[in-house]
């Protein structure tokens, strides 16, 4: 008897009460150089880092990778990362993923499969796959801005379902 | 633990799943990717064909071709867009306008200078763009061009004395933003 109650404690501060909506586990994501995507410092952890270099609208290079389209007032550039989503635990089917920026950027667009992000969080998917997924990811930078350094951080969350 | 206590452990579990008990263990993780860029100005300058002048090999490019064809003096026939001009008995000349479209990004800047140079020294052709001499050395076809398209005019004359052949040169334009 003692052996069940412990179990049953065990299992509701696990989140075992929940596991209907959101699944018994824990759920983690790491950040993944694609093969055809740019190199990512920090490829198969948390907190990667993807240094796109020195770039211009009009001629230069682009780190390999990447691609550059010219738009009419502005360019873009595009390149894959790879999610790798996992969950440890039972009765989680899916992930919803969202992603935003760390800080407010009303110059440039950034964007995650085509969506808009900013600093609050952008569903990207409510029915991801476990497992590792690519990402579109695509900075567009206005010709109106002045030349120089930038950064910003996006910050994904994924949630079990 | 005999069967009524594992009835009321299984009961109790099944309460459990049943109604939202709030989990003590994250269902939620988050990822970061810090991004970098630094952006340099930049110029472009790309040939695009005239609506009045010649068709441009390679238009809206950076590296555009001009293919008179075979043309003479007198007589023959020239390409749509070309005029050619008998000035005495001196040379004669093939005229033509061609756009040249000049954009600025990540810069201010509100004008450009233009230049012009030959590839290969031709001391018998002449070579114009516009009313300015075309050399070896760069020539400023204008030192406060606006952004966006301007069409220009080439003029290439050739001599009465020059024997008849091929003639081809290459002319480089350089736009620097101002």
């Amino acid at each position: 008897m003692r052996g069940a109650r412990l179990f049953l404690i065990v299992l509701l501060l696990s989140g075992g009460g929940k596991c209907a909506a959101q699944g018994i586990g824990i759920i983690g994501i790491n950040l993944v150089t694609d093969p055809s995507g740019i190199a990512l410092t920090g490829s198969g952890t948390t907190a990667a880092v993807m240094s796109l270099g020195t770039v211009q609208a009009y001629g230069g290079t682009v780190p390999t990778g990447v691609t550059k389209n010219l738009n009419a007032t502005s360019f873009t550039l595009n390149t894959i990362v790879d999610l790798q989503v996992t969950f440890l635990g039972i009765l989680s089917p899916s992930y919803t993923l969202t992603a935003q920026l760390l800080t407010t950027d009303v110059i440039n667009t950034w964007k995650i499969n085509s969506k808009t992000l900013s600093t609050t969080a952008t569903t990207i998917t409510s029915s991801g796959a476990y497992g590792t997924t690519p990402v579109n990811f695509a900075l567009t930078v206005p010709f109106s801005e002045a030349a120089g350094t930038f950064a910003n951080t996006i910050e994904f969350i994924v949630t079990s379902n | 633990m005999n069967v009524r206590h594992k009835l009321i452990t299984l009961a109790l579990l099944a309460i459990a799943v049943s109604f939202g008990v709030q989990p003590a263990h994250a269902t939620v993780a988050t990822g970061t990717v810090a991004v970098s860029a630094t952006v340099s100005a930049s110029v472009s300058l790309t040939f695009v064909t005239d609506g009045s002048g010649i068709l441009l090999g390679g238009t809206g490019t950076s590296a555009a071709t001009i293919s008179f064809g075979a043309v003479q003096a007198y007589g023959g026939v020239v390409p749509a867009n070309v005029t050619k001009t008998l000035n005495g008995t001196t040379n004669w000349s093939l005229t033509t306008p061609f756009d040249v479209v000049v954009q600025v990004a990540n810069q201010t800047s509100s004008n450009y200078t233009l230049t012009a140079t030959l590839q290969s020294t031709d001391a018998t052709n002449s070579w114009d763009i516009g009313a300015t001499a075309i050399t070896t050395t760069p020539a400023t076809l204008t030192s406060v061009g606006t952004y966006g398209s301007t069409s220009y005019t080439f003029k290439l004359t050739i001599p009465f004395s020059a024997a008849a052949s091929t003639i081809s040169n290459t002319i480089t334009f350089t736009a620097t933003a101002n």
